[in-house]
């Protein structure tokens, strides 16, 4: 905690620094803006409806005063055929009319203002200016090695016309994105009326097109989640999925802003500390939580090893060991035996603090790194275990069984606490304060049955209040301390009274760590 | 850490704000001025090291601003869609800057000449444009000026968030450090 404070006090301060050091600026932007500034780029979408109000009113003129028949023909040259979206990261949209010419070409998002610049496009030819607009992105940089892949997607009401131009376009592009350095990925697609996407669409604020891209990754893979989707560039999407219906693939994404698959089972290996030869391994690109990872599964002896590594930093961000089932055991070693028939030896079991030792050696920590949150003797299986939980100072949680008996480590796994939601189901009721104590005896494997409940005792709590306040707990008098849930944390509400003040504060029922410390005069 | 980040009153202000701008308020861009030139401004300095190009990105992104409202949509997102804007004219500035010749980091010179600056202002802008690397500062001026959360940080700079995460504690650290070294 009062780290914390630190840190939102040099916050603090860095805001307040660059604040001061700001120009005023207020008076010459005033001053463009009011002479209606030029030179400055800006977004188009109302201008546009402007310009084909226009067209329309021409032509309805035109209409009038030149007859029906040559009317006709200009009306078709300003009719919109196809609506094409072009996705990468900057997104855009070009309209076009039945002979292919391009009626407009209009930005989603700022980058695609750079994308399109100053060119005028309007009248050209779909290919030129397909062809300028490819060679744009590439000179800026947004489709390259790294992220090689675009989205095409077509709108038109007739699906054999929007199919073929589709096909066409996917072509063009893929031939545009032949380069010396690399090779693009292209995603083609038709537009199908549907409210599903529209609703995904206008839900996460994405186009229609990564809307309905989306939608059909989620229907192969129900594992995954829109919301996460709907955060990744196309080239991620392109990673994720493939086979994928209605969506017609040309080339491979690249993954190479990513570790790739063999560093990422070395990482595993490295974390497992495994250097000799294993059973199997393989290595896939997932999304975990938002995070573009490798989902490693490997085996080694008797166990199975699943791991997370962050696919761009290499980190290992879950992993689990667990007993393969499917594994054949070649020989039972002695120990193991002796183990087996000695299920009756619970008193020659471990202390608590012995089991608490060993896991934190096994995790390569020092016993002041950690905070323990849960330490229970339980029987599984017919073994007599210990389920030890503990977070690190950096928000690592780690759950841990381990034989009580001889201390070894049949599972262990760690996640970091920032990913963990609350669960509600966790808290326990609040007006009988039960917790599991850290470091008192092992309660009966039947008491464990109960819902287990991580927290710090009452009694830690008020030391974390006491040790706050700078007072001794025989000084304190009408001390009342309840469990409550404070926006979503789990907290001891304390108040007490001491030396003629009257003192309240919140301390994190997790953590010990003391909230809202307030100290008043009790009159 | 409520006070660092903006309330949701003042997200409320910023969108309502932004709806006036939208009826053409001419002061409503004032306003919003007020409200977030300090976060722009750092973003800007921070990035470019240079303060004539960080004004010109402060002059650019309220123009910008103003000409874009019409496109803005509800997104109570107004602070994003400003950072934005801020951090795309940072970055054509410094595409720009490849053709040209090297930049001229001036920001010193600047800072030291300012008398709006306090001395501990200046330590801590030192200590910021000093010893922390780009993309450091870049998180702690997203996090501590413009008030946002890591995990939003993380999709701005397409990081992970736990690369966020640690590169933000790595930097706090270096920053406190340095401050009780004195």
């Amino acid at each position: 905690m009062k780290r914390n404070e630190n840190y939102d006090q040099i916050n603090k301060k860095v805001k307040k620094a660059f604040k001061n050091a700001a120009p005023d600026e207020l008076g010459p932007i005033m001053t463009d803006i009011a002479q209606g500034s030029k030179n400055v780029v800006s977004f188009t979408p109302k201008k546009r409806n402007i310009t084909r109000r226009l067209i329309s009113a021409a032509a309805a003129l035109i209409i009038c005063a030149v007859g029906l028949m040559g009317a006709n023909r200009l009306y078709v040259q300003n009719a919109v055929d196809s609506l094409i979206a072009f996705e990468v990261n900057p997104s855009l949209e070009i309209e076009i009319n039945k002979n292919e010419r391009v009626l407009s070409v209009k930005p989603l998002n700022i980058e695609a203002q750079t994308v399109i610049g100053d060119m005028e496009l309007k009248g050209s030819d779909l290919d030129a200016a397909v062809n300028a607009l490819i060679g744009s992105m590439l000179k800026n940089g947004y489709i390259s090695e790294i992220a090689n892949s675009i989205l095409i997607s077509v709108d038109n009401d007739d699906i054999e016309r929007g199919l073929k131009l589709q096909e066409k376009l996917t072509g063009d592009v893929s031939k545009l994105l032949d380069t010396d350095a690399f090779t693009g990925a292209v995603l083609s697609q038709t537009i199908k009326d549907n409210e599903n996407t529209q609703t995904l669409a206008k839900q996460y604020d994405i186009s229609l097109g990564k809307a309905q891209l989306i939608s059909q990754m989620t229907k192969q893979n129900t594992a995954l989640d829109e919301k996460d989707l709907s955060q990744l560039s196309i080239n991620q999407l392109n990673l994720l999925g493939s086979g994928l219906d209605g969506v017609e693939s040309v080339g491979t994404a690249s993954d190479k802003s990513y570790i790739g698959r063999d560093a990422a089972i070395n990482a595993a290996l490295t974390h497992a500390g495994i250097n000799v030869e294993i059973r199997y391994s393989k290595a896939e690109l997932d999304l975990e939580k938002g995070i573009m990872v490798y989902e490693v599964e490997f085996g080694y002896n008797e166990y199975e090893y699943d791991y997370d590594i962050d696919a761009k930093t290499g980190e290992v961000i879950n992993s689990r060991r667990e007993y393969d089932d499917d594994y054949v055991q070649p020989v039972q070693t002695k120990d193991e035996e002796n183990y087996i028939q000695g299920n009756t030896i619970s008193d020659a079991k471990l202390t608590s603090d012995e089991a608490k030792a060993v896991v934190i050696d096994h995790a390569g920590l020092k016993a002041d790194q950690v905070t323990f949150t849960k330490c229970k003797l339980d029987h599984d299986d017919g073994r007599l275990e210990y389920d030890i939980e503990f977070i690190t100072e950096d928000h690592l949680e780690y759950e841990y069984e381990i034989d009580a008996v001889t201390g070894k480590v049949y599972k262990y796994s760690h996640e970091r606490a920032d990913y963990i939601i609350p669960q509600a189901t966790a808290v326990p009721n609040s007006n009988t304060h039960k917790t599991t104590e850290p470091g008192s005896p092992a309660p009966s494997a039947q008491e464990t049955e109960k819902p287990v409940t991580a927290f710090i005792s009452r009694e830690e709590a008020l030391d974390s209040a006491f040790k706050k306040a700078g007072i001794d707990a025989s000084e304190a008098g009408r001390v009342e301390c309840e469990l409550d849930r404070d926006d979503g944390r789990q907290v001891y509400e304390i108040e007490f009274k001491s030396g003629g003040y009257e003192y309240s504060c919140d301390v994190d029922a997790l953590t010990g760590a003391v909230y809202d410390f307030e100290k008043e005069r009790d009159d | 850490m409520i006070f660092l980040t903006l309330t949701y009153e003042s997200i409320d202000k910023l969108e309502s704000l932004m709806e006036e701008l939208r009826q053409g308020d001419m002061q409503a861009i004032a306003d919003i001025y007020e409200i977030t030139h300090g976060a722009v401004y750092a973003l800007a300095l921070s990035m470019l090291k240079n303060a004539h190009d960080a004004q010109d990105v402060l002059h650019d992104t309220y123009v910008n601003l103003h000409c874009a409202a019409a496109s803005y949509k509800a997104q109570k997102r107004p602070m994003a869609y400003i950072m934005a804007i801020a951090r795309n004219l940072c970055l054509m500035k410094l595409r720009e800057r490849k053709k040209t010749a090297e930049p001229f980091e001036d920001w010193l010179d600047y800072i030291e000449s300012n008398n709006s600056v306090t001395p501990q202002d200046e330590a801590i802008i030192r200590l910021c444009m000093e010893k922390l690397t780009d993309q450091e500062r870049e998180i702690v001026i997203l996090h501590a000026s413009a008030g946002f959360k890591h995990r939003e940080i993380a999709s701005m700079l397409d990081l992970p968030l736990p690369t966020v995460l640690s590169k933000y504690h790595r930097a706090l650290k270096k920053l406190r450090d340095m401050l009780e070294r004195g």
